[in-house]
């Protein structure tokens, strides 16, 4: 041991000098690297890093789908591809032949797009086209063009077309609500995106998903109370009587007066919500609920109300009507020809202004009014649509005899007609007057009682009477049912007076009037030709679609039964 | 002592590295699951679109009408059969 240290005291020189050089070639190495890192490499490094980044990239959230009451759906959005462009990127690394490719591919001039991604040359996002077909998607995303990428959005389809866009609305290119459902709904449909961080590469391509950030947010679905076969046929009679009548506008409601809900509701002209080019103001308004206007004759029903309720008036009350016309404080009020003797169901019947007037004038001054008022006629009926028209009635009763005589016939006063609609209502569901909805599950307003059960079954059973022949509107009678209803043709409100030749032509009516399971309206406005008469013109769109409806929804027929329309059968099948 | 807390640390370091694979793995399953659904739900889409074009209301009327000769119940086709309801419990 001893031997061993006393051998090692002294080492060979040279073991020292190497150890001493290896410590200091240590730094120098490192030294060497770092420069070769910082300043011979680094550019190099750092547009490598910078192409390989961590990105946070946005996850689109679908809208949600809007369905009508039975499931079907009326607004779907589905998933479609934008073209973008980085054009930092693409101006540096493209080459010619690439961006003349592009430009071919979205059928585009190449010189305006090369252009226009050279003045945005200091940015990093720039749409080429948004919303491009699957297949374009395909092409641009074969070409390989660096910079050029898709991305991931959604728009919104519409199955059902032109049918229902008053109702649905539409959505802007940002998928945000415009008009009607879409718009008054936006909040419940529209998702919010979700975020996640990515690997890029320099072509912006994702190479790697690294986190979730946040998960994307789909909108919650909607089922309307609309009847996709009822709005459907609402739609199409609709359309074929403007067209026949060369009218200027119409529009039509059917509604469940027991719930209020809105079966199907269509204007004309309409809208594809397909196409925006399409949209225009005139077009996409839906005049059933934004627009307003003298109803005339159809609002009688309610006069008899205030009458009836008097106690002065029974239904067999006869009403002199002779000869035609009225004087009331210098102004005339005329019939169409001279009815004589009526009683207060034939002033009904016959749609005697006179009768109407008559009936007012001997009440007490407010007595129509406030019976008009009671059935919210010049207050927005809460559907809950953008733009919806409150109607106006005057804010206090009117005691000059003209404003009073007029109003007893529909004049003085506009309403919507869905605000008809809803009018009308009160009488089929026994004085219960709902409020109108387009929201199958939502919370329903109580209705409200503002007349008694019993003199809404006299109304009914008055009105049934302008369908059969000798009323009014014939043309609106369903075959094995009772309709009730009343015509309403009035002239147009224009500067300094009445038009003498634009009119509104409307039927209200509901069915069977022994227990009526719908109401609809339909108002046609400017009908050209002879034929501008209420019965006529919106009479056969009324029959069209409460025929349908009644039999769609198995309703059994609740006419007399010796009238030969239908084969009865006994207990058993035939 | 020192052996023991040695052997904890190495061993929690496997650990470590072990869940993070893990993770990872679990990771791009997860995001290919997320795709799947995605695509699914895409194809889901795009089929009701196509449903809605073919069951369009204009167009089963066109066709019901011309190709098969269908039209609307008329009254004087209908037969009405009104059942007595104590009948028809039984």
């Amino acid at each position: 041991m001893t031997r061993r240290a006393a051998r090692s005291v002294t080492p060979p020189a040279w073991r020292r000098w190497m150890l001493l050089a290896v410590l200091l070639a240590l730094p120098v190495v490192l030294l060497g690297r770092a420069v070769s890192l910082q300043l011979v490499d680094g550019p190099f490094l750092q547009g490598q890093g910078e192409q390989r980044h961590l990105r946070v990239e946005s996850l689109p959230a679908h809208r949600g789908t809007i369905h009508d009451r039975r499931g079907r759906p009326l607004a779907i959005s589905a998933p479609v591809d934008s073209v973008w462009a980085n054009p930092r990127v693409i101006v540096q690394e493209a080459s010619e032949p690439d961006i003349t490719a592009l430009a071919r591919v979205l059928e585009r001039d190449p010189a305006p797009l090369r252009a226009a991604l050279a003045e945005r040359r200091e940015r990093a996002f720039f749409y080429l086209e948004r919303h491009v077909s699957p297949e374009l998607a395909e092409r641009v995303a074969a070409l390989d063009v660096p910079g050029v990428a898709l991305q991931r959005e959604y728009r919104r389809f519409y199955p059902t077309g032109e049918v229902s866009g008053h109702v649905l609305g539409f959505t802007n290119i940002d998928d945000h609500g415009q008009e009607g459902i879409e718009r008054a709904y936006d909040d419940w449909l529209a998702g919010a995106p979700g975020a996640k961080r990515v690997l890029r590469d320099r072509h912006d391509r994702t190479i790697e998903d690294v986190e979730r950030l946040r998960e994307p947010d789909p909108g919650r679905d909607l089922t309307l109370t609309l009847d996709k076969r009822l709005q459907y046929v609402a739609y199409r009679e609709l359309k074929a009587a403007v067209e026949r009548h060369q009218a200027a506008s119409g529009s039509i409601v059917l509604m469940d007066p027991d719930s209020g809900d809105v079966l199907a509701m269509a204007n004309q002209p309409s809208f594809n919500p397909n196409r925006r080019s399409e949209m225009t103001g005139e077009r996409y308004r839906n005049r059933a609920v934004t627009d307003r206007y003298e109803p005339g004759s159809v609002m009688k029903p309610f006069t008899v109300l205030a009458a009836l309720r008097s106690g002065r008036y029974t239904p067999e009350t006869v009403v002199e009507t002779a000869p035609g016309v009225l004087q009331v404080g210098g102004h005339s009020v005329r019939d169409i020809r001279n009815f004589g003797e009526l009683s207060v169901a034939g002033v009904l019947r016959k749609s005697s202004n006179v009768g109407a007037a008559r009936m007012a004038l001997s009440l007490d001054s407010g007595a129509v009014w406030q019976t008009l008022n009671a059935l919210g006629i010049g207050e927005p009926t809460g559907l809950g649509l953008p733009g919806e028209a409150a109607g106006r009635l005057s804010p206090m009763p009117s005691q000059r005899p003209i404003e009073r005589a007029t109003l007893a016939f529909g004049y003085g006063l506009s309403v919507s007609t869905l605000q008809l609609a809803r009018a009308y209502s009160a009488i089929a569901a026994d004085g219960q007057l709902p409020t109108p909805t387009l929201i199958a599950d939502g919370r329903r307003p109580e209705p409200r009682q503002v007349m008694e059960a019993q003199r809404a079954g006299q109304l009914r059973d008055m009105l049934t009477a302008v369908t059969r022949p000798g009323g009014t509107a014939t043309q609106a009678a369903v075959p094995g049912y009772r309709v009730a209803g009343k015509t309403g043709t009035s002239r147009k409100a224009v500067a300094g007076g009445y038009a003498e030749d634009r009119y509104v032509s409307t039927f209200a009516g509901m069915a069977p009037a022994s227990d009526p399971q719908f109401v609809a309206v339909v108002t046609i406005h400017e009908p050209q030709g002879d034929d501008y008469y209420a019965g006529p013109v919106a009479g056969p769109v009324f029959r069209a679609l409460m025929g349908s409806a009644l039999r769609l929804d198995n309703v059994m027929p609740d006419a007399p039964i010796e009238r030969p329309a239908l084969n009865i059968a006994g207990g058993e099948s035939p | 002592m020192l052996a023991l807390l040695g052997g904890v640390a190495v061993g929690s370091a496997v650990a470590v590295v072990e869940v993070r694979h893990e993770t990872r793995s679990l990771f791009v399953t997860l995001e290919t699951l997320r795709d799947d659904r995605d695509r699914l739900d895409t194809a889901w889409r795009q089929l009701q679109l196509e449903q809605g074009a073919l069951a369009m209301q204009s167009r089963v009327e066109r066709i019901a009408r011309e190709s098969i000769g269908l039209e609307p119940i008329a009254p004087e086709n209908t037969t009405l059969i009104r059942l007595e309801p104590r009948r028809e419990r039984q």
